[in-house]
């Protein structure tokens, strides 16, 4: 009995050895391996082990050693696997067309999973591309800690004109770090702009019988107050039929203060501004716009409800276009409705920026400039998803061929119609005064906070942001 | 116990090494000054700041002792041995995981993972294999040839698996690498330190040095610590200083730091935001912790009995903690979903349900689990105790089993009921057991990252208006999202501060019943 | 006696009734229990198998459906059931869409309404007035009956078509007719889902990353928890309390600086960087120290007297006694590794799906814009089903042990 019991522990013994000795082959394998790999994979992840050596690696140097000087790493957002494949063949074609560079385009993530997480990290970790994209208002933060290089000097020598691409982003790229104004920086070029406008779902608005803000809009009877009455209309059709929708973040209600004469910031973004008397008057509307139930509820994501057919209006950039693009209901956009002091809308950029780390420059310039060339322009905004920065007829021309949605002119229209441009705030940090205001809004317009309360403490809670 | 092993060892006894080893421990007192002073000069080692001087000092000591092994081992002193052994083991580690780190040996994992990929089926027949043979093993008359050939199987499923993987080009490039001018430095000195390491661990070398077996003892606890102790120093122990200098700075990341004392703490007393999440928090914690553990207790006490089922009751209800955090969670965002989520749609039946019984008029109540800033926090709660409650219900279990059976037996012989019977004895016995599984819940419980951080969108992962704000969330906003590291150690200290008074309240009063007495 | 006997009987049927009841309410909160653990992975493995659409259906339906087709003058079209004249429902398609039409109320009661075209319809040129409001008159024709009724509004219908009999028609609003469905899976979701990601990658990278981090935590672990509890060297218990004191320290406090280590390793956005750092675990350190502090000295001293080294006896006699909790440690740390969310989040680039371990697929489809939540769903049953088989497997360590270990 305990013979076999001594037995089978060797038995055991043994198999638990060889598992052992597999598992340490294993790791075996997978710390010497690579030089296999290598041939077969183009990934740059494999790259660094072999230079990436011993303490003599600094911390912020930048991108894999390995990779050639002439190898430009670039990256964009894309918001959707379509967008992501456009760039991917934007980067080759323009690959194909440089000759003694490289390009390696790596799909940033998406917003939704954390683009500008995933940037920052790779910037703390110093392996951040050459060249990527930035929200507009980010600008100020990247420049003022120089993680970003001034490109004037290149750009002067390749003969670029700040005056092809619409000036209000432009305004923000030129701007100097030390006096907040614009000057003689440039701290790179506009990848696309944006503005607001409604996707509207005609299905609903003809079941509902309410009148077609196309047409409204067409005969200038486009107000806050046809507005609202279209969206209790459609809701009216009860259920789980709602009127409008809008995401929770700081584009769309100020989008509203923006109709209402109101904003974020005094004209020279200095100051705080959300307790002037327009401001407050675009929250009022906003708020009693939610106080009914004929809209999706605040922090609610309207676009599943949109896409799934029971919401009419719903607010939102040119970027949603892919993806309303697969619904199976009769869908266009219309301008959003002109508030109390005419017409207001955002101007939404962002921007190809240079890593202030490049060992290339000079290439990773020319990059900037063949992304932003009027022909790539259009052949992004042939899918949709953009309108071109450049004032360049060919690309506006690209875009508007782009159909469904038929009235793309209602982007367009929301950029001549008195946009306020997206912009960082050169004199404080952005981040912080969105964080703050952020959440006392959402509580003023879900009623959980008095409008008068807010009026007189907003600008106070924002302080912070421009110490 | 310190009777040497052998006594008088002459001059001409001396092994042939012993003139070699001392050579060596000169080498190596040698290399180690070398070290201090580049590090000192800032020659070739880039380390900033107060890391700089922390290496220095290590170094120093360093120095010192090989200065000191250098007589010792000549005096031939049983210190000598202890000393050599120890600096020549750290010398072999460390630098030989300088060259593998040089030769990209950590991070070749990736290049592996590319062709697993390819090869991951082999793995299945390994596993298939190892199964088969357990079942052969455990049949009543063990079938041998079926063992066998499942054995085989598993081996050829392993071999084949590791040459898909790429073992063989990995170990011809592993050599190519290692010679490799800047990495075989390294090795040049890593190897003959771990061969002096491996001879002093020798019993010659016991016998020459005239070492106890104490001595001999602590060198095998060192030993066997090693490869534990080493790491957690590099990446636990080491880390966890760094984080406490950095807390006393300001720091970007990106440009130096600059040291502001207690500032980032002051700042953090008048943080609207902190001071949000700490509340945020409390009010997690003492509605979801309850929640976990006291039905779970309740649970525990109805399985802990000899009917049918209950081992698959057990099982369905440890699913939730398996099922990964991250998957869970967008189930549950999902059914949170106020227009067209389960959640809603069940309360609305069950309104009506109940309307219809009783003939009343009740309104179906339908929050906005996620997007309301009055209602967010529950929802969280909910997706908490869900999948906390069947793991703390099986640590219930367990501690019940321990409970002795005529206990309850006497009780039900006085006529006590089964809830007399919960009360009287299970709830009093079970008190170290609780005391276990509320500290484990509530560590859980502060640390509340991933469920708002999923329910919410990354860039807005403090939920609509900062109501599922938690310290870790914010911590990971100042750090990944906004270049305030500084800060967001600072947040993580007061964390932690937060996490040991709570958790040292309860075993000082758990202690008392005998909980760490383990 | 038989009183006695009786009453015998009674108080034992009266045991035996109240048995029942408790065991009964016992089983009734069992089962509700579990229920609720359960429904959501119903819910999940149902909607991995659902169409895009289905997923946003209101009011919710359990099984996967879609809509019921069929071929008419050589097209595919879509079948609803719609209301026919007369009463009823008749298997129809949709003909045509966006006809104008008006909202028809009953002159007597301005609830029961009708959608009708407009063209089937004429003003009277009268008015009525309803519930204080004034509405114009028209008479509907509605098939062979025609009837005067108000028009509330405009709103437009479909015309319908029944699928056997052409000369069937009929108008109703298109959104409320009921759409004839079929239950139906539909498997090419888990198709879609490993080619849009990458998936099969981040599931191959996450199981490898387990192996590593399971095998190399054991390693550790036994070696540390050998020499805590059985060699004798100085410093040893001081040592061992500044192991468990640590158990205490949240993973968060490292988090930054370990990621700027990683950065100096140049181990950013590897596998690596998920594996090296967490082979070290004071806790499986701890497991083991308790459970060899237990095993009988004399099993190694005998072993000992025959010249035994301390790594032979550990190997031999130590390990293959301590099976139950490295089982338990090893499920423990599968559980880690598998499910570990924040420190991938943050070490391994968003940007390369490469190296994507499965939290991190996960998260990032679930925030990708335009992906249905069926596709998520399904992502999500990939991700659990090896846990899940595991489990199924393993359930003596998972449950037993890991309650046991965990209080002693």
């Amino acid at each position: 009995m305990k013979n076999t019991q001594v037995l089978k522990r060797k038995e055991n013994m043994k198999i638990r050895m060889i598992a052992l000795l597999a598992i340490l082959a294993l790791v075996a394998a997978a710390c010497g391996d690579g030089g296999e790999a290598d041939s077969e994979t183009t990934t740059t992840t494999a790259a660094p082990a072999v230079t990436e050596t011993t303490v003599a690696e600094t911390p912020v140097e930048p991108d894999e050693p390995m990779v050639d000087a002439s190898t430009i790493r670039w990256m964009t957002r894309p918001d959707n696997p379509e967008e992501a494949a456009v760039y991917s063949e934007i980067s080759d074609q323009i690959s194909a067309g440089m000759d003694d560079i490289e390009l390696v385009y790596e799909p940033g993530s998406n917003e939704g999973a954390g683009y500008q997480q995933t940037l920052l990290t790779n910037l703390s970790a110093g392996t951040a591309p050459d060249v990527f994209w930035i929200p507009g208002t980010d600008i100020a933060d990247f420049a003022s800690r120089d993680v970003i290089l001034d490109l004037r000097e290149y750009a002067t020598a390749t003969g670029h004109n700040d005056a092809d691409f619409y000036p209000g982003p432009m305004g923000h790229l030129t701007t100097d770090v030390d006096t907040g104004q614009p000057g003689d920086a440039l701290w790179g070029l506009p990848r696309d702009v944006s503005t607001f406008a409604l996707y509207i779902n005609n299905d609903l608005i003809a079941e509902a019988g309410v009148d077609d803000p196309r047409e409204l809009e067409a005969n200038g009877e486009w107000t806050w107050e046809k507005f609202q009455e279209v969206s209790d209309g459609i809701a009216a059709l009860g259920g789980e039929i709602k009127g409008y929708g809008q995401s929770a973040w700081w584009g769309p209600y100020g989008a509203w203060m923006n109709g209402a004469g109101g904003g974020f910031f005094t004209a020279d973004r200095s100051a705080c501004a959300l307790d002037s008397a327009e401001s407050i008057e675009g929250l009022t509307f906003l708020r009693e716009l939610y106080s009914g139930d004929s809209v999706i509820p605040y922090g609610e994501d309207p676009e599943p409800p949109f896409r799934a057919g029971t919401v009419g209006m719903f607010q939102n950039g040119r970027w949603a276009t892919p993806g309303i693009r697969t619904v199976d209901f009769d869908w266009d956009v219309v301008g959003l409705p002109t508030g109390p002091s005419g017409p207001g809308n955002w101007l939404f950029w962002g921007a190809y920026v240079v890593n202030a780390n490049t060992e290339n420059p000079e290439a990773a310039w020319s990059l900037v400039e063949a992304l932003t060339t009027a022909e790539t322009q259009a052949q992004i905004s042939a899918l949709g998803a953009n309108i071109p920065s450049r004032v360049s007829q060919d690309a506006l021309d690209a875009f508007l061929g782009f159909t469904p949605p038929a009235n793309n002119q209602a982007f367009l229209d929301g950029l001549s119609n008195n946009p306020t441009t997206e912009g960082p705030l050169w004199a404080g940090s952005w981040p912080e005064y969105v964080t703050a205001m952020d959440g006392a809004i959402q509580e003023v317009v879900t009623g959980s906070r008095d409008l008068s309360d807010f009026e007189a403490n907003i600008c106070s809670e924002t302080a912070g942001a421009f110490s | 116990m310190t009777t040497k092993l052998t006594e008088g060892i002459t001059q001409e006894d001396l092994p042939t090494w012993f003139k070699p080893l001392v050579a060596w421990r000169v080498v190596v007192a040698i290399i180690v000054s070398l070290t201090l002073a580049a590090t000192i000069l800032k020659r070739g080692i880039e380390v900033e700041g107060l890391l700089r001087w922390t290496l220095a000092l290590g170094l120093l000591g360093a120095v010192v002792a090989s200065v000191l092994a250098i007589r010792w081992t000549s005096a031939r002193e049983h210190r000598g041995r202890l000393a050599g052994f120890v600096l020549d083991s750290l010398l072999a580690v460390i630098l030989g995981f300088v060259a593998l780190n040089g030769m990209g040996m950590f991070t070749g994992i990736d290049a592996v993972g590319e062709a697993f990929n390819g090869s991951v089926g082999w793995l299945g027949i390994v596993i298939i294999g190892w199964l088969v043979q357990g079942y052969a093993a455990r049949t009543e008359a063990p079938q041998v040839a079926l063992r066998q050939v499942a054995r085989w199987t598993m081996i050829t499923g392993l071999v084949v698996l590791l040459l898909a993987v790429g073992l063989i080009p990995g170990i011809i490039e592993f050599f190519r690498r290692a010679v490799q001018p800047d990495v075989l430095v390294f090795w040049v000195i890593a190897i003959p330190a771990g061969m002096f390491a491996r001879m002093g661990w020798t019993d010659s070398a016991a016998q020459l040095f005239e070492t106890t077996e104490s001595q001999t003892e602590t060198m095998d606890g060192l030993l066997f610590v090693a490869p534990n102790a080493l790491g957690f120093l590099a990446f636990f122990a080491g880390p966890l200083v760094v984080s406490l200098f950095i807390s006393f700075t300001e720091w970007d990341g990106l440009t130096a730091a600059t040291f502001v004392g207690f500032q980032n703490y002051i700042d953090l007393l008048s943080d609207n935001l902190f001071l949000r999440s700490l509340r945020n928090i409390v009010v997690f914690s003492a509605l979801a912790i309850p929640l976990a553990v006291g039905p779970a207790l309740l649970l525990a006490s109805l399985l802990n009995s000899k009917l049918p089922g209950m081992k698959a009751f057990r099982a369905v209800y440890f699913l939730p903690s398996i099922a990964g955090v991250v998957g869970v969670t967008l189930i549950w965002k999902q059914l949170f979903n106020s227009t067209v989520g389960y959640l809603n749609f069940m309360i609305l039946k069950a309104t009506e349900w109940i309307n219809a019984l009783f003939g009343l008029e009740l309104e179906a109540a339908q929050p906005q689990w996620i997007s309301d800033s009055n209602i967010a926090l529950f929802a969280v709660v909910i997706l908490f105790v869900w999948q906390q409650i069947g793991f703390n219900t099986v640590l219930f279990l367990a501690g019940m089993q321990g409970i002795d059976r005529t206990l309850y037996e006497a009780a039900e012989i006085d006529g006590a009921g089964p809830w007399r019977r919960f009360t009287a004895i299970t709830v009093p016995t079970l008190r170290p057991t609780t005391v276990f599984v509320v500290a484990t819940t509530t560590i859980l419980a502060l640390q509340l990252f991933n469920e708002p951080f999923i329910l919410n969108s990354p860039n807005a992962p403090a939920g609509p208006a900062n109501s599922t704000l938690t310290p870790v969330v914010y911590l990971y906003q100042k750090a990944f999202q906004q270049f305030q590291i500084g800060y967001a150690s600072a947040v993580a200290w007061a964390l932690f501060i937060l996490i040991f008074g709570v958790t040292l309240l309860y075993f000082r009063r758990g202690g008392e019943d005998g909980v760490l007495s383990a | 006696m038989t009183t006695l006997d009786s009453q015998a009987t009674r108080h034992r049927r009266r045991k035996i009734l109240r048995t029942i009841g408790v065991r009964g309410g016992a089983y009734g909160i069992l089962i509700l229990v579990a229920l609720a653990m359960l429904f959501p992975f119903f819910y999940m493995a149902a909607t991995a198998v659902k169409t895009a659409d289905d997923t946003f259906r209101y009011p919710p339906k359990i099984l996967p459906r879609s809509a019921a087709t069929a071929t008419v003058a050589g097209e595919e079209v879509e079948l609803f059931n719609a209301p026919i004249v007369g009463g009823g429902t008749e298997v129809t398609y949709l003909a045509e869409s966006g006809i104008r039409a008006g909202l028809f109320a009953n002159l007597d009661d301005v609830e029961d309404t009708i959608a009708w075209p407009l063209d089937r319809a004429t003003d009277t040129g009268s008015t009525v007035v309803l519930d204080e409001e004034t509405f114009p008159v028209y008479d509907v024709q509605v098939g062979d009956e025609s009837s005067q009724r108000a028009l509330v509004r405009n709103t437009s219908v479909g015309r319908f078509v029944a699928i056997d009999d052409a000369s069937v028609e009929s108008f109703a609003v298109v959104r409320t007719t009921e759409p004839a469905e079929t239950v139906e899976a539909q498997w090419q979701n888990f198709g879609e889902v490993i080619e849009l990601r990458d998936f099969d990658r981040s599931l191959t990278n996450t199981i490898l990353v387990t192996i590593l981090v399971v095998a190399g935590t054991l390693f550790t672990s036994i070696t540390g928890g050998y020499a805590f509890s059985r060699v004798r060297f100085a410093g040893r218990d001081k040592i061992f309390v500044a192991y468990v004191g640590s158990i205490m320290i949240p993973f968060v406090v490292l988090i930054v600086p370990l990621f700027r280590l990683i950065v100096a390793l140049g181990w950013v956005n590897t596998l690596g960087s998920l594996v090296w750092p967490f082979l070290f675990n004071a806790y499986g350190t701890f497991l083991m120290r308790q459970f060899f502090v237990a095993i009988p000295k004399e099993l190694e001293e005998a072993a000992f007297v025959d010249g035994a080294r301390r790594w032979t006896i550990l190997w031999t006699i130590f390990v293959p006694l301590a099976w139950p909790a490295i089982a338990t440690l090893a499920t423990f740390m599968f559980l880690y590794a598998w499910n570990s969310f924040i420190w991938p989040l943050v070490s391994i680039n968003l940007a390369n799906s490469d190296d994507f371990v499965l939290t991190l697929a996960l998260q990032t489809l679930g925030g990708q814009s335009g992906e249905g939540p069926n596709l998520i769903f399904a992502a999500i049953v990939l991700s659990v089903m090896i846990p899940f088989t595991v489990f199924i497997m393993a359930q003596r360590y998972f449950v037993e042990n890991v309650a046991s270990s965990g209080i002693k």
